[in-house]
């Protein structure tokens, strides 16, 4: 087994850029303890020095790591994966070097402004202790955070049991969001939170005349309804006051940052707009759909570089445009499974193990790969899949705990006891 | 027989008590079955009662409840949406009655949803007409306007229709067998196969159902079938065959049998656009691997040919995991989130008795016999998005006229139909769809505000379709136009507040705003 972990540029001066960072963060908060919004807080946000605000991007159909993040030192790539490896770095269309031994595929570009600034981590040979291929019970086991379908009975998400476990940030009213119509399984079960597909569409049904009234009765009437309906009233009304508040329809990104266009762009321009914005939310989940390539997969030129380009350029345009807030965000990327090791008859790859996860943030110790490879000949392989060397559960507790002022993850993750990696500072 | 039993049955003092303690049993683990087991112990103590109309014990207090209105009940599940029509007809015929007519609707002319679907005129063709008339250089249009015209047909069958509960069903297995019209061939061979697979055989039998899936263009398209070949099986349809469509996840087979069961439909392919049979199934003997092989302890010889995967699909259709699986599901789609155990052990007995005839299985699980310990008053499930939406626009006094408007809504509610990208088809579960409430509220706002797109709602319709009501009759009659009166007494107080308290402008603002009130209430957004 070849160790590789903590694999580092070298010459980052990450330490002193990050103090200097939360230095500045320290003022701003003890500042804005009489800005209007600390006021309505009760001046929480000083004494907590800001936990950060998580955002959580789920790719869902089971990104292919070994394409995303090239471990191009491993020859055996090269034998199990004979017309869809990307090369390594010095041919054309080869990997971009991260540390010597691993590469970004070509598409992910954009990615190394943050890798190199020592504010993006990867982690690879990661995921799910549970084997399944299924998309639905990897999905599930991952988003409730819990270890095998034993617990199929517990239906909360990973963020709704820590959410509960900490006091909110704000009012408490609107603490998450999930960016799209239906909630996510993260966030099923957290303390106001809601689905709203787009932020800067919400409108309190009645028109300014009778809309008094109308909120009255639907107050009235939900407020004594079974949940979920109960919670999702609350929470949605919390969202027309508060997101109603921002002007998102005028929102210019920072430092030049540009959002691509499509889904992933929007719902990243809506996140930095509300976290800018400081209205308490604390987790915000993101999901890309369409990461399951079994045929025709295109890791070098076709329909998954196409699909890590748009990704990549989201995640820098967020990076860029979050640079003075960077020391209160931590964004995760997580997908259900890695793909098989070997391409299949089409060229794509079928459901496997192993994968990857990203993690971004002011506070992340970028700038390397955490990973012990188990190594991809075929003897190292479980069931022909890359074997999982970093419990995913290991990344999110230490996020949690170390981020966002959680003191008991072990209730978050039922059945495991967290070993921290140093992911995040 | 199914009498409205309002009037004693609001004004149940024990009810609160039971009720209470009902809910606090259903925090526990288990809490379903015991409080299932609970209520039907005290249920012959409320029977009893009731028959002899004695329920004066202790001092009288409201209970705050939807009333028991046993053929609202079967109407709404079995349909898109009550109206005073459906209802009527259930009257008149009964309960098993209805229930029978509308399990045979072959027989039940349906000229005005025929006639409205005649604006989506590639519904009805087939894969090989799709293409001369979408195709490259077709004069009808392009492959977009194939997907439109499936949508749009979807919403429009679900308003105008009068077989409600095949349009029901045959929401099931769309999603149940999901396949998404995503791009290229996939939008026209989607059309085909909701006409020549989903509808063929919705109410049929499940084998055949399946079957007609496997060898779909669609199907193989979709889940990388028609790319699965000898030496270099791609597993994905053999995966979700077993995992969804037939045994479920849990349903007894494991890594192997995927692999195994791959290798059985290599050579499972389609004719190409260039073939006069486009989209038609095609097996190719040279792509097929002919070696022995083993699924789920099931030995296949060699030399088995098409017939290997035809066998075992008729395998997985009739294993006993597949009945109950696939009946619990079909009983949630139609009843409730947790339907009772002897309900889902006689829908199971009876798909396996039956070779799998869906509709003898829908009429077990419909059969007012379950009604009490189905229990939907105290165990409510929520509608889905296109249910509430169809329901809203088959109320007299709305008309659809283009459902562009109205797919817009769906989408925002996440609900657009074929717009589910995964395998696994929308979900069905009260996380998925009772957490987002504020796109329900607008869209009642708005279809009685007149404002959504290609409906039409005038205060003149709306008044008449309330029979002309005033002041006083008001929230009664729009509460008994949009759901039988099954509304929560506070409810109805409080929308009977605003209407009497003058904020409105008056006549026809409201006359909208109470109906969308109505809609808007927690129990409208309950199946």
């Amino acid at each position: 087994m070849k160790n590789i972990k903590g694999h580092k540029p070298q010459g980052a001066s990450k330490a002193s850029a990050k103090l200097s960072r939360r230095g500045f963060l320290g003022t701003t908060a003890a500042a804005g303890a009489v800005s209007l919004s600390n006021v309505a807080l009760g001046g929480r946000r000083g004494s907590d020095r800001g936990r950060d605000v998580l955002v959580n991007v789920f790719l869902r159909g089971g990104l292919d790591g070994l394409s995303a993040v090239v471990p191009y030192g491993d020859s055996d790539l090269y034998v199990a994966r004979p017309s869809l490896a990307i090369d390594p770095p010095g041919q054309v269309g080869g990997a971009l070097n991260l540390d010597g031994f691993f590469g970004l595929n070509p598409a992910c570009a954009p990615l190394l402004n943050a890798y190199q600034q020592g504010d993006l981590a990867i982690i690879h040979a990661t995921g799910s202790t549970d084997p399944s291929r299924s998309h639905f019970s990897a999905q599930y086991l991952m988003e409730t955070g819990t270890p095998n379908l034993s617990y199929l009975g517990l239906t909360d998400g990973w963020i709704a049991r820590h959410l509960k476990s900490v006091a909110p940030i704000g009012r408490g009213d609107l603490r998450a969001l999930g960016l799209k119509p239906v909630l996510p399984r993260s966030l099923v079960g957290a303390p106001g939170t809601l689905p709203v597909a787009n932020p800067a569409d919400l409108d309190f049904p009645g028109g300014p005349g009778l809309a008094a009234a109308y909120r009255n009765i639907l107050e009235t009437s939900y407020g004594v309804a079974a949940e979920p309906l109960k919670g999702a009233a609350s929470a949605g009304l919390s969202a027309i006051d508060t997101l109603g508040a921002i002007d998102f329809d005028n929102y210019q990104p920072e430092n030049g940052a540009a959002y691509p266009q499509g889904g992933f762009g929007s719902a990243l321009t809506s996140a930095a707009a509300m976290i800018k914005a400081d209205i308490g939310l604390e987790c915000l989940q993101i999901d890309i759909n369409g990461w399951d390539h079994h045929s025709g997969q295109g890791p070098q030129n076709g329909l998954l570089a196409m699909m890590l380009d748009d990704f990549s350029q989201g995640l820098d345009a967020f990076y860029r445009d979050m640079q003075a807030e960077l020391g209160r965000v931590t964004l995760v990327v997580m997908t259900e499974f890695g793909r098989r090791v070997a391409e299949n008859g089409s060229a794509g790859t079928d459901h496997g193990h192993g994968g990857v996860m990203f993690v971004l943030g002011g506070s992340v110790n970028g700038g390397q790969v955490f990973s012990q490879w188990p190594g991809l000949d075929p003897a190292s392989l479980g069931n022909g899949d890359l074997p999982i060397t970093t419990d995913y559960r290991d990344v999110l507790a230490e996020i949690l705990q170390l981020r966002l002022g959680n003191a008991s993850v072990r209730d978050v993750f039922p059945q495991h006891t967290p070993q921290f990696h140093g992911v995040v500072a | 027989m199914h009498q409205d039993s309002t009037s004693e049955m609001d004004w149940l003092p024990m009810e609160a008590v039971l009720r209470s303690d009902l809910n606090r049993t259903a925090h526990g683990k288990g809490g379903g079955n015991a409080r299932r087991a609970l209520f039907t112990a005290m249920a012959g103590i409320f029977a009893s009662s009731q028959a002899k109309g004695q329920v004066q014990v202790g001092p009288l207090t409201p209970v705050d409840r939807i009333r028991r209105d046993n053929l609202y009940y079967l109407v709404n599940r079995a349909s898109f949406g009550f109206t005073p029509a459906l209802y009527s007809e259930a009257v008149q015929r009964g309960y098993e009655g209805w229930l029978d007519w509308q399990l045979n609707p072959e027989n039940i002319s349906d000229t005005e949803a025929e006639q409205a679907l005649s604006a989506f005129p590639s519904v009805s063709l087939s894969a090989a007409q799709l293409y001369a008339a979408y195709g490259p250089g077709g004069a009808a249009g392009d492959p977009q306007d194939v997907v439109r015209d499936l949508r749009g047909a979807r919403v429009v069958r679900a308003v105008r229709s009068e077989r409600q509960l095949f349009e029901r069903v045959v929401e099931f297995w769309g999603d149940h067998l999901n396949v998404p019209p995503a791009d290229g061939p996939l939008q026209f061979f989607r059309t085909v196969y909701d006409s020549e697979v989903i509808r063929q055989h919705a109410l049929g039998y499940f084998p055949d159902l399946l079957m007609a899936s496997a060898k779909s263009a669609a199907m193989l398209i979709y889940l990388n079938g028609n790319e699965n070949v000898a030496g270099a099986p791609n597993e994905n349809y053999a995966r979700e065959v077993m995992e969804l469509h037939t045994l479920g996840v849990d349903g007894g087979y494991n890594e192997n049998d995927i692999y195994e069961l791959a290798r059985c439909f290599t050579g499972w392919t389609l004719y190409p656009p260039t073939s006069s049979q486009i989209g038609d199934f095609y097996f190719n003997p040279s792509l097929h691997d002919n070696g022995s092989k083993v699924v789920m302890g099931q030995p296949i010889p060699t030399g088995g040919g098409l017939g290997d995967g035809e066998e075992m699909l008729l395998f997985l259709a009739s294993h006993p995991s597949t009945a109950a699986y696939v009946t619990k599901k079909l009983a949630t789609h139609l009843l409730d989130y947790d339907p009772p155990q002897a309900l889902l052990d006689e829908a199971a007995s009876v798909f396996l008795a039956t070779g799998g005839h869906i509709k003898e299985v829908v009429r077990v699980i419909l059969s007012g016999r379950w009604i009490d310990v189905v229990d939907p008053w105290n165990t409510p499930k929520i509608s889905r998005p296109l249910h509430f939406v169809s329901s809203l626009l088959r109320t007299p006094g709305v008309e659809l006229t283009s459902p562009i408007g109205v797919l817009n809504s769906l989408f925002v509610m996440g609900h657009l139909p074929f717009g589910w990208e995964a395998p696994d088809g929308y979900p069905d579960s009260a996380d998925a769809w009772g957490t987002s409430v504020l796109p329900r509220w607008d869209f009642a706002y708005r279809v009685f505000g007149g404002l959504v797109p290609g409906v039409s709602a005038s205060a003149g319709a709306l008044y008449a379709a309330l029979g002309s009501p005033g002041l006083s009759n008001l929230t009664e009659r729009a509460s008994g136009l949009l759901a039988n009166r099954n509304l929560k007494p506070s409810e109805v107080q409080l929308v009977e507040d605003f209407v009497q308290s003058g904020v409105t402008s008056g006549g026809e603002e409201l006359l909208r705003s109470t109906l969308a009130l109505i809609a808007s209430c927690p129990s409208y957004q309950y199946l």
